[in-house]
């Protein structure tokens, strides 16, 4: 009578699966990318400039990131919608990390609308209104007025903190779902892990995310490769 | 008339209650299987020892045959050894069994059952599963049962009590009446037999180590309705049990292994801290008493002083308790070697034992008597069987540890191919049983509204608690005629009582009180066969012992107590013992073999 | 309770004379619930069976109203059979091995509060009805498949280390005080720890590994364990200790394994 898994299994194995890929491997990519602009403008932008340059780049925003985070949000928030959560009674760590995976994942569902809104479309009413994509050569300035303002500036920060978090734990959840990381000892130690790499990240995102409005962010500059002598860039559009 | 599809009704989920309803569904018939609780929480789940079968795998020339000696020795010779034979030689494959269900038994290094050595036997002759091995058995019958439920052929009643059976006017079984304990609806289950496998009667005793649905109800109303109930006499006590204001909790006896000593304070009544009470005001009654064995007497005698010392009044408080004291042993050497059970009695108590003696006293444990059978489980109304500890047939006067469990399973096993063939050779007149269902249930709810309708002011828990204190301090451990037949007196002032109760619950959704009012009924009839056979036994045998007749007296009771219901009082008769495999001897643990459990 | 090791166990010092015991009350099911408090004599020895049954021969609350006697499951009171489970003080556990004094000691307060599990149907007063639990492991397949139950000899051999993970696994009382806990488990939509443990004792079996396809074909649907949040209250409040979150972990591999990428072995 064996019957095959059911949808809703398989949904729930998709969401735990685009959470990593590709969404996770995304936003390593996209801290990488920010972090050039330790390096200054030049730098950032040579690096928006070389994602502009993918092959099949639409097709791959569409089907590699637009469509996965589409599912994992909505899939996400129907997830969290039956949860019957409990932590005031029961007030376990893991309980308030359930918890917090779900108020990250409703937080990070708003945060994503406004962040693309804001950069990607440059459609957000009153702040910035030119789209970095396309812009590659304005990327640097546009982050840096958004920046430059305190509450926007407060907003991101706190975005990647969730995505930071949400992600590292994401991927100790994939670990158990998947059956990958099983025993008490290891489950202990892998989300050891997982709380470091939560950390790292939120630390080189933070940093990154500094960069825009302080040379080398938050490090002292002479880590940074001191910014080129601003050479006016030539339009080198094809 | 169809080999296949007879209907046969099952009271009662524990072991041998499912080990009967599998082989039934097995055959390919239908059980209706009627049960108090869910089956998965049964009473047999509070097993902890093991389960005794004669495989021989430690090289020590065990054998069914001395696992029969030793029962029925154990038993001081009053169980027809017959079945007890085929018990013990069943009780190997019944293990095996087991272990093919899927049962965790502890194992050897080599990856096989592994036997240990318990109460009464020099035999490496018990398999085990952690500490509850009776839970472990449980389940795995209940797993298999469950598999049958898928498949149709088993119908569970959970949550519905059996309140009588249903006869013909042939005096034949033809099924039963039962209440869903949350609607109070009566329903008829017809069957083409009954077997009851309703476990002990320990509530009598108010409180004993039995789970609360060991009320002996529905055993007492087969009774009432003309059932032999055989030896009923005969109530397994044991010496060390932990007293709660619930129940009793069993209190492993390791603890004297280990060096406990038992005290009492010389002021009755003391009210100190026992650890303020100085060496020289403690009475270490048995180390007095027994100097060569000190707290190590064989069981029955611990028991027997322990009881005797509280009934006089010196206990703890002036309570039913005496002090089990371990705390002049190293904290860590008590972790190490008695760890499970102290953590027990912390978790009931509150108290660590390490610092604080334990309190104990002697707890009703398990019934060797029950309804009578014959060698398949058959008992002498034609349709109705029995099983497990219902049924009196393996144990004697005194039970084995971790005979129990296999009396269990063997007396489900014995069972159900008896009722199959009963049921598919029974003349079925339908016409005849037209009617008597109806009839029963009218009755049936007429006794209930007697109950709800009944104003006089007694309060049925009152009445349960007198119950219990009378059984206990009278018909338990130490038996004398003169207070048997108070406790008789006492238990018919009860009968009375118990027709002006008012019941304090006036809605009757799930009202507990109602069934406790009935079960109450049918506990004091119940008490009486066990109070009259005490009082006309005048010899000691097994659990049974009288002061003023101390010794075993072969030649007079070397017979099976038998009780016939009748309203003034139970008639009694007795049977010859069918000795013809192991003959008769002085039972005496003080050379070589060590005490039962 | 003994995670206090062999340090002495702490007790009420200066106990009251009288404490509180909190009941919800629910006529049947559907109905309003309401609150009743009963005073009652403190004794040292008291747990909330024991409680509860002084409350129901004389059924008066604190303000002396005569009421109902209240209803509640009991049976084994040795924690082995699971049917007690409730909802004391805030936390779902066995009602009879909840000490009074503790209580009081844990609290600092001198009233018990009692509700009914809130996952299952309630049936009156503190009894709840958990057959799904059972339906749950007729889902699941937790049984062996036997040839027959007459004498085939022993079952198959195996290690001890086995043998008591299986034991481990085998102690489940089916109590729900994990699908209580559990932020997962109620509106049908997750079959929770309990089944999956289940499942998972049969599937280390060597016998009972045959039908492991069936078993996890019972934990692969709508309400799979694919529902599991990994919150882990289940772990933690389990009376027995059952390993359930390596159970279920365990059983993920076997999902991943077999389920999931068992297409790709053909």
């Amino acid at each position: 009578m064996a019957t095959g898994p059911s949808i809703t299994f398989l949904l729930r194995k998709l969401h735990q699966l685009t959470g990593i890929v590709p969404l996770g491997v995304f936003f390593l990519v996209h801290m990488f990318t920010n972090s050039k602009a330790l390096n200054g403008e030049a730098a950032f932008e040579k690096a928006v400039q070389e994602i502009h340059d993918i092959p099949y780049l639409l097709f791959l925003e569409i089907f590699g990131i637009f469509i996965p985070l589409l599912f994992h949000s909505v899939y996400g928030i129907i997830i969290s919608s039956e949860s019957k959560t409990n932590v005031f009674r029961y007030g376990y760590a893991r309980n308030w990390f359930y918890l917090f995976q779900r108020v990250t994942g409703g937080f990070l569902f708003v945060f994503i609308l406004f962040h693309v809104l804001n950069l990607r479309f440059g459609l957000m009413p009153g702040l910035n209104m030119t789209p970095v994509a396309g812009n590659a050569d304005l990327s640097y300035q546009i982050i840096s007025a958004e920046f430059s303002i305190p509450w926007v500036m407060a907003i991101y920060i706190l975005g990647i903190a969730a995505t930071a978090w949400h992600l590292a734990y994401g991927v100790w959840l994939f670990a158990v779902d998947w059956g990958i990381v099983i025993g008490e000892k290891a489950q202990k130690y892998a989300l050891y892990g997982c709380i470091a790499a939560a950390i790292g990240l939120f630390a080189i995102g933070a940093n990154a995310a500094a960069a825009f409005v302080r040379p080398c962010g938050l490090l002292p500059q002479g880590l940074c490769e001191k910014p080129k002598v601003v050479t006016p860039a030539p339009p080198r559009r094809v | 008339m169809s080999s296949k599809g007879l209907k046969i009704a099952i009271v009662g989920g524990g072991l041998a209650g499912l080990a009967a309803a599998m082989k039934i569904a097995e055959a390919g018939h239908n059980v209706d299987l009627i049960s108090v609780v869910p089956v998965k929480r049964s009473h047999s789940v509070c097993a902890q020892g093991g389960i005794n079968g004669a495989v021989n795998t430690k090289g020590e020339g065990d054998s069914p045959a001395k696992h029969l000696d030793d029962t029925v020795y154990g038993g001081d010779f009053l169980a027809n050894q017959p079945p007890v034979k085929r018990m013990t030689d069943m009780a190997p494959e019944i293990i095996y069994l087991f272990d093919r269900m899927g049962v965790p038994f502890s194992r050897t290094k080599e990856g096989l059952l592994d036997f240990r050595r318990f109460g009464g036997t020099l035999h490496h002759r018990t398999a085990f599963a952690g500490a509850s091995t009776g839970q472990q058995l449980l389940y795995a019958l209940d797993e298999q049962v469950r598999k049958y439920e898928t498949l149709g052929t088993v119908t569970k009643y959970e949550g519905w009590e059996m309140l009588s059976l249903v006869l013909d006017d042939h005096q034949v079984c033809r099924g039963l009446i039962a209440m869903d304990l949350q609607s109070l609806e009566l329903k008829a289950f017809k069957a083409d037999a009954v077997i009851m496998a309703t476990g002990g009667p320990g509530l009598i005793f108010g409180k004993s180590t039995n789970s609360m649905t060991c009320t002996g109800s529905a055993v007492s109303a087969c009774y009432q309705h003309g059932a032999r109930y055989a030896n009923g006499e005969f109530i397994q006590v044991h010496p060390t049990s932990i007293p709660g204001e619930d129940k009793l909790r069993l209190m492993s006896e390791s603890a004297r292994g280990e060096g406990g000593r038992v005290w009492v304070p010389k002021n009755d009544g003391d009210k100190r801290d026992p650890k303020e009470i100085p060496e020289a005001e403690r009475w270490y009654f048995l180390e007095e008493k027994y100097p060569a064995y000190g707290n190590l007497v064989p069981r029955d005698i611990a028991t027997r002083e322990i009881f005797q010392v509280c009934i006089d009044g010196h206990g703890v408080n002036s309570e039913n308790q005496v002090y089990l004291d371990l705390t002049h042993i190293p904290a860590e050497t008590l972790t190490r070697k008695l760890g499970a059970i102290l953590e027990i009695y912390e978790m009931f108590v509150g108290d660590d034992p390490r610092h604080v003696p334990m309190r104990i006293f002697p707890g009703v444990h398990y019934s060797m008597g029950g309804l009578w059978v014959d060698f398949d489980q058959r008992t002498n109304i034609p349709g109705l069987l029995a099983a497990g500890e219902c049924d009196y047939s393996i144990h004697g006067a005194n039970r084995l540890g971790a005979n129990s469990l296999v009396s269990c399973v063997y007396g489900g096993f014995v069972a159900a191919p008896a009722a199959i063939e009963y049921a598919a050779n029974v003349e079925r007149g339908e016409t005849e049983t037209n009617g008597i269902f109806d009839v029963e249930l009218a009755r049936q709810g007429e006794l209930n509204q007697a109950v709800i309708n009944s104003e006089g002011g007694e309060n049925q828990y009152k009445l349960h608690e007198e119950l219990g204190r009378v059984m206990t301090d009278n018909v338990t451990v130490v038996r004398y005629n003169d207070k048997l037949k108070a406790t008789d007196d006492k238990l018919l002032e009860l009968r009375e009582r118990l027709k002006r109760i008012s019941i304090n619950d006036s809605n009757l959704w799930a009202t507990q009180a109602i069934p406790h009012a009935r079960q109450l009924g049918n506990m004091i009839e119940l008490a009486r066969v066990i109070t009259l056979g005490a009082l006309n036994r005048n010899e000691s045998r097994g659990a049974h012992y009288k002061p003023e007749f101390p010794d075993r007296n072969d030649e007079e009771w070397l017979k099976t107590t038998i009780a016939e219901y009748a309203d003034e009082a139970p008639v009694l008769s007795y049977k010859p013992v069918d000795v013809s495999l192991v003959e008769p001897r002085k039972r005496d643990y003080s050379k070589g073999k060590a005490k039962g459990n | 309770m003994g995670e206090n090791g062999h340090n002495e166990k702490r007790r009420l010092n200066d106990p009251p004379r009288t404490f509180k015991l909190k009941i919800q009350r629910r006529e049947k099911e559907g109905a309003p619930a309401r609150w009743e408090t009963f005073e009652l004599p403190y004794r040292r020895n008291l747990n909330v069976i024991s409680a509860l049954m002084d409350v129901r021969k004389n059924p008066v609350t604190a303000d002396g109203t005569q009421t109902t006697p209240p209803v509640w499951d009991m049976s084994c009171l040795e924690q082995v059979c699971g049917i007690c489970t409730m909802v004391v003080d805030g936390r779902v556990r066995q009602s009879c091995s909840a000490l009074i004094d503790d209580l009081l000691l844990a609290s600092g307060s001198d009233t018990i509060t009692l509700e009914p599990m809130s996952k299952f149907p309630n049936i009156r007063d503190l009894k709840v009805d958990r057959s799904k639990m059972f339906d749950h492991l007729k889902q699941v397949h937790a049984w062996i498949e036997l040839d027959g139950s007459y004498n085939l000899g022993p079952g198959p051999q195996m290690s001890n280390e086995v043998a008591q993970d299986r034991y481990a696994l085998s102690r489940c009382m089916t109590c729900g005080c994990c699908l209580e806990a559990c932020p997962q488990y109620g509106d049908d939509k997750y079959i929770g720890p309990q089944a999956i443990a289940q499942a998972r004792l049969f599937n280390i079996h060597p016998a009972g590994k045959m039908d492991i396809d069936e078993r996890l074909a019972g934990l692969t649907g709508d309400d799979g364990i694919g529902n599991c949040g990994n919150a882990q209250n289940c772990v933690q409040v389990c009376p027995m200790n059952i390993p359930l979150t390596r159970a279920i972990y365990e059983t993920n591999r076997d999902i991943t394994v077999n389920t999931l990428f068992g297409w790709l072995k053909k």
